[in-house]
């Protein structure tokens, strides 16, 4: 660098020199034509502007455009680029506009400029401005060409975006207000079409009110969405020069779907007015069946787009080896799969198959998504022979994307409702203090995420209603319920009873929507016709359990205490965007020694390893250990509990108590209608003293108890009560989660009956992709694959605090589901209609796991 | 143009080009090129971007307060945020080199059924290959603890042959 300044000067000459020359050399060319190698545009001049803000682009991938003969590292790009120059911005610099006119009751359109932001590198800051010729022609493989490109791509899929809504709104709200509707009729006025806030509250829900694209960014291989900063990222790959991931359009696409699917989850937080502070998302930090879910939408995206049901062929086939068919005439696919029923991608079969390498399972959201993205694509070919689309201009793809992307808006938008209301009034969400969706509007994220989490089976239960009542009863009768239903079975995906579509409200059950909203008509429940379970084998959530420890393949939790690898999880969790709260003082991985058993003082890694009894393959298990209603509050000053007797582990004998207080609804309500926590708080509105505050009578209670040695016989109670009787002078601020913030009075989520072992907050839930039959997940996924690892979703972490003593006895409850569950979502009463919300707040939906464990020294 | 006037614009045109492309590369670019291996970089005007909202790294406070974004007074440094950055940095461990927490706003909101004040905060971390990564949160507006967290970017790594990141302990199975 230094060197580089000083021969500046001269370096400066020269360049003057040099300049002169090859502007005399060149000043018969056009410029034009610089860019367009082996083409020519034959266009000189952008004298009458007709062609503003136009530039050469590649309109799809080296490998597409080369029939598959490109090579990374060894391509030049301008061997691609059109000769033909295209509009990529009508404005100044690389960025795009959006619009869009929505029909209710009228036409309302909203322009949003500069709406997307096309730049360079994360430090950049500035899009580039157009050339003096008002065009974008930079130079082949310049940073600007690629920006350009990108935002060519990303104007394309905004506005096939904004078209596809705009058939979506217009259909849906052309219908009867009788029908309820997710996407709602305010969706202008609040902004949210876009990543657009509500003007006076922007700051609280999306910062920008943009999207920012970053063409090179500095990940190998890698790209992604960041919702926190409405940002796209897409990196290069490291092992080929000048490979990029913006050289393929379906990637690009791909990602944007990504974005859009945020957009859509989140149609319904916001109003006129105002917006709930936070924002849904479709998966977490893990692999989930959500992140499935996403990534398969992400792929249809990028069909809708390229009429291909193939996708990333160069930007992940030709470099990694990882490009996905999505439909099974695919030429990657293994022999058995065709298109006939028996043949297709269906679950949970294929939830490990890698096309790239199908000798070796994979645990991979991109490959589990196959099922997702397949089940569209056939639909899309179904739809548009059904409804008789294939004389269209286009074969009817078109039409039948719009169909499905408007089911795919819909679904999207009550799935993620965080207002929890689920229906509009007239053009404004409604009065009533009743909610239909995700509990309510204060714990609605924590339902949204872990309690009641999207999979398969909710994403396609309510994708089926919205197909039932968008399509079959409206715009293609032809596709009937029985066609709908056929073809979810042939993937594997009618995994539900009920089209749970009769409205309930989320805590009582005679509650419907037309308590709400007047207008809208009672709602009848529709079942599914079991003639159409061909393919979907639903078990029992009783032949889920932990697997038995003492075989070689067979131990029942996983640990992992050693300090690096805490420290690398830890780390890692942060990078994935969960910040979890450690209690430093009293628990940290100094104490960690590795010797794979439990220490005072340890953060440790805990992966149950679950078992499958049944004689079929169970998909997309959820394991929760954040708190729940299994106790009943025996003392509002101690907040001091007995554990509900409710599964055969827990006994009255232990301790445990049963009838009242822990089962009946009335007239204690079990579980609990709101998801209150174990708190003190002052007991009335008013204010209070530290000493006058009292924790709630009824409340969610941490999933670990102690076991209390009395002499005669031993009773699991909670962790406050343990160290009160058992003689530890264990003061409150020795307790985990007295203060994570470094501050010296106890945070208010402070919890004594968390004081000794905890999980911790957002690493309490983990997932497991696929449990084959008599098989556990060790031998299901890590024991087959290539490197034997487990995925961070498979983990959980506890904190065990430094002064538990070694051989105390602890017992958490966790709980399980999966998603071929035949009696996690609803039981044989009320017509085998769904459990409402608030009851996934107790144990009814799920298998109780109990994790045992004893502290080592 | 005759036989030899295109055969000398074949051999020169090349040259000119490149030579074209070197003159587009500004000095801070040919820095950047240098440093992340990716093609010249053409230089830009500095035409005026009204619309840009999007602040250099490390300077995103200062923007919010001139973008006139409802913040509060205190908010732009609460008492919390070392003690936050602290916690974050001990979680992080050396993996994080950079954290950046942007103060939204705050508001009331119910953890269970208990009231508090937080702060709604964004949080923007940068790794030790440069990379970067953001995520949104509510802490306690006394406090600083960290309440909830949502906006977890989504990854798409096409490059993983293989899944998994655990390796578990060999004395499970004698590996």
């Amino acid at each position: 660098m230094v060197s580089h300044r000083m021969i500046k000067p001269a370096f400066s000459q020269l360049r003057t020199i040099l300049l002169i020359a090859a502007i005399a050399v060149l000043s018969s060319c056009n410029p034009t034509e610089i860019a367009s190698t082996g083409t020519r545009s034959g266009i000189t001049s952008n004298s009458d502007g007709s062609l503003d803000g136009a530039a050469y682009v590649f309109k799809e991938s080296p490998f597409v455009l080369t029939s598959g003969r490109a090579t990374p590292g060894a391509f030049n790009i301008s061997r691609i680029v059109d000769g033909k120059l295209a509009i990529v911005t009508e404005n100044t610099t690389l960025t795009a506009n959006c619009s869009v006119t929505l029909l209710f009751y009228g036409a309302y359109n909203e322009e949003l400029t500069d709406c997307i932001k096309s730049l360079g590198q994360e430090t950049d800051t500035v899009a580039a401005t157009r050339n003096s010729n008002r065009m974008f022609i930079f130079p082949v493989g310049s940073e600007e060409f690629y920006n350009t490109n990108t935002l060519y791509h990303l104007q394309l899929a905004k506005t096939k975006y904004l078209a596809k809504l705009k058939y979506a709104f217009d259909k849906i709200h052309s219908l009867s207000v009788t029908i309820p509707k997710s996407i709602p009729s305010y969706l202008r006025d609040s902004g949210h079409f876009w990543f657009k806030g509500v003007t006076s509250t922007n700051a609280r829900q999306l910062r920008n009110s943009f999207l920012t694209s970053y063409s090179f960014c500095d990940f190998d291989g890698n790209a992604s969405f960041r919702p926190a900063d409405t940002a796209l990222c897409f990196g290069a790959f490291e092992e080929f020069e000048n490979t990029y991931i913006v050289q393929d359009p379906s990637v690009i696409y791909h990602e944007m779907m990504h974005g859009l699917v945020s957009i859509m989850l989140n149609f319904r937080n916001g109003n006129s007015t105002t917006s709930h502070p936070f924002r849904s998302s479709l998966g977490g930090f893990g692999i989930t069946e959500a992140s499935s879910v996403n990534e398969g939408l992400a792929d249809y995206f990028s069909y809708v787009m390229t009429k291909r049901t193939h996708f990333g062929e160069w930007g992940l086939g030709a470099t990694s080896n990882a490009d996905r068919p999505m439909s099974e005439r695919d030429a990657d696919h293994i022999p058995a799969l065709d298109t006939t029923s028996e043949g297709r991608l269906s679950y949970p079969t294929y939830l490990l198959y890698n096309p790239n390498n199908p000798d070796k399972p994979i645990d991979d959201d991109h490959l589990t998504g196959m099922i997702a993205s397949h089940y569209f694509v056939a639909l899309t070919e179904t739809l548009k022979t059904q409804c008789s689309l294939t004389s269209e201009s286009d074969e009817g793809h078109d039409t039948a994307t719009s169909y499905v992307m408007l089911l795919i808006a819909e679904t999207l938008a009550e799935l993620g409702d965080l207002n929890a209301k689920g229906v509009d009034d007239f053009m404004t969400p409604f009065a009533s203090t009743l909610f239909f969706n995700n509990l309510d509007y204060t714990s609605s994220y924590v339902w949204q995420q872990s309690m009641n989490q999207t999979n398969f089976r909710r994403f396609f239960q309510v994708f089926a209603k919205n197909t039932f009542k968008y399509v079959s009863s409206n715009l293609c009768t032809a596709f009937d319920k029985n066609e709908s239903e056929k073809l979810l079975d042939d993937y594997g995906l009618l995994l539900f009873k009920t089209y749970n579509n009769n409205g309930n409200s989320t805590k009582e059950r005679t509650k419907v929507y037309r308590d709400a909203v007047g207008f809208i008509s009672n709602q009848p429940l529709t079942a599914v016709s079991e003639n159409n379970r061909r393919k979907t084998v639903l078990v029992s959530k009783e032949l889920l359990d932990v697997a038995t420890a003492g075989s070689t393949t067979a131990v029942n939790f996983y640990l992992i205490d050693n300090r690096s690898d805490v420290n690398n999880l830890l780390s890692s969790l942060l990078f994935k965007g969960l910040a979890v709260p450690l209690s430093t003082s009293v628990a940290n991985t100094d104490y960690n020694n590795g010797n794979i058993k439990i220490s005072p003082g340890e953060i440790v890694g805990i992966i149950p390893n679950l078992y499958n009894g049944s004689n079929t393959a169970m998909g997309g298990v959820q394991l929760l250990a954040n708190d729940w209603d299994h106790t009943h509050i025996t003392d509002t000053a101690t907040g001091n509990f007995k554990p509900c007797a409710i599964d055969t582990v827990t006994t009255t004998d232990q301790g445990a108590e049963s009838g009242l207080s822990c089962t009946n609804t009335i007239p204690i309500p079990y579980p609990d209608k709101d998801y209150d926590r174990l708190y003190k708080r002052c007991p009335t509105s008013a204010a209070c003293t530290e000493s006058q505050k009292v924790f709630p009578s009824q409340a969610a209670a941490p999933v670990c108890l102690v076991q209390l040695d009395e002499g005669d016989s031993t009773r699991w109670v909670s962790q406050n009560e343990f160290r009160k009787k058992n003689g530890l002078s264990l003061q409150d601020k020795d307790c985990l989660g007295y203060s994570t913030s470094g501050v010296t009075d106890p945070d208010f989520t402070f919890n004594p009956h968390e004081c000794m072992a905890r999980f911790l907050p957002g690493a309490n839930t983990s997932f497991y992709t696929r449990i084959d039959a008599r098989k556990n997940f060790y031998q299901t996924v890590v024991e087959p694959s290539e490197n034997k690892k487990f995925s961070i979703g498979n983990l959980m972490l506890m904190e065990v605090s430094k002064w538990v003593p070694p051989g105390t006895k602890f017992r958490c409850r966790m709980r399980a589901r999966f998603s071929n569950c035949s009696n996690c979502y609803n039981d044989d009463t009320n017509s085998k209609d769904d459990f409402i919300d608030h009851e996934f707040n107790g144990h009814k939906p799920f298998k109780i796991i109990n994790f045992e464990f004893d502290v080592n020294d | 143009m005759t036989k030899e006037q295109r055969s000398a614009l074949a051999i020169l045109l090349p040259f000119t080009i490149a030579l074209m492309c070197f003159f587009y590369i500004d000095e801070e670019a040919q820095e950047l090129a240098s440093t992340t291996n990716i093609g010249p970089r053409s230089k830009t005007s500095p035409e005026t971007d009204k619309g840009i909202l999007r602040s250099p790294a490390g300077q995103d406070k200062d923007l919010t307060k001139s973008l006139g974004y409802h913040t509060k007074p205190g908010l732009s440094h609460p008492v919390w945020k070392e003690k936050l950055e602290s916690t974050l940095k001990t979680q992080g461990g050396n993996f994080i080199t950079k954290i950046n927490i942007e103060t939204v706003e705050t508001f009331d909101w119910k953890i269970g059924k208990v009231d508090v004040r937080v702060d709604s905060i964004i949080v923007k971390l940068e790794n030790i290959k440069g990379q970067r990564s953001s995520f949104r949160a509510i802490v306690d507006a006394t406090s600083g603890k960290i309440l909830q967290t949502w906006d977890a970017p989504v990854v798409d790594n096409f490059t993983a042959k293989s899944s998994g990141e655990i390796k578990i302990d060999s004395r499970y199975h004698n590996d």
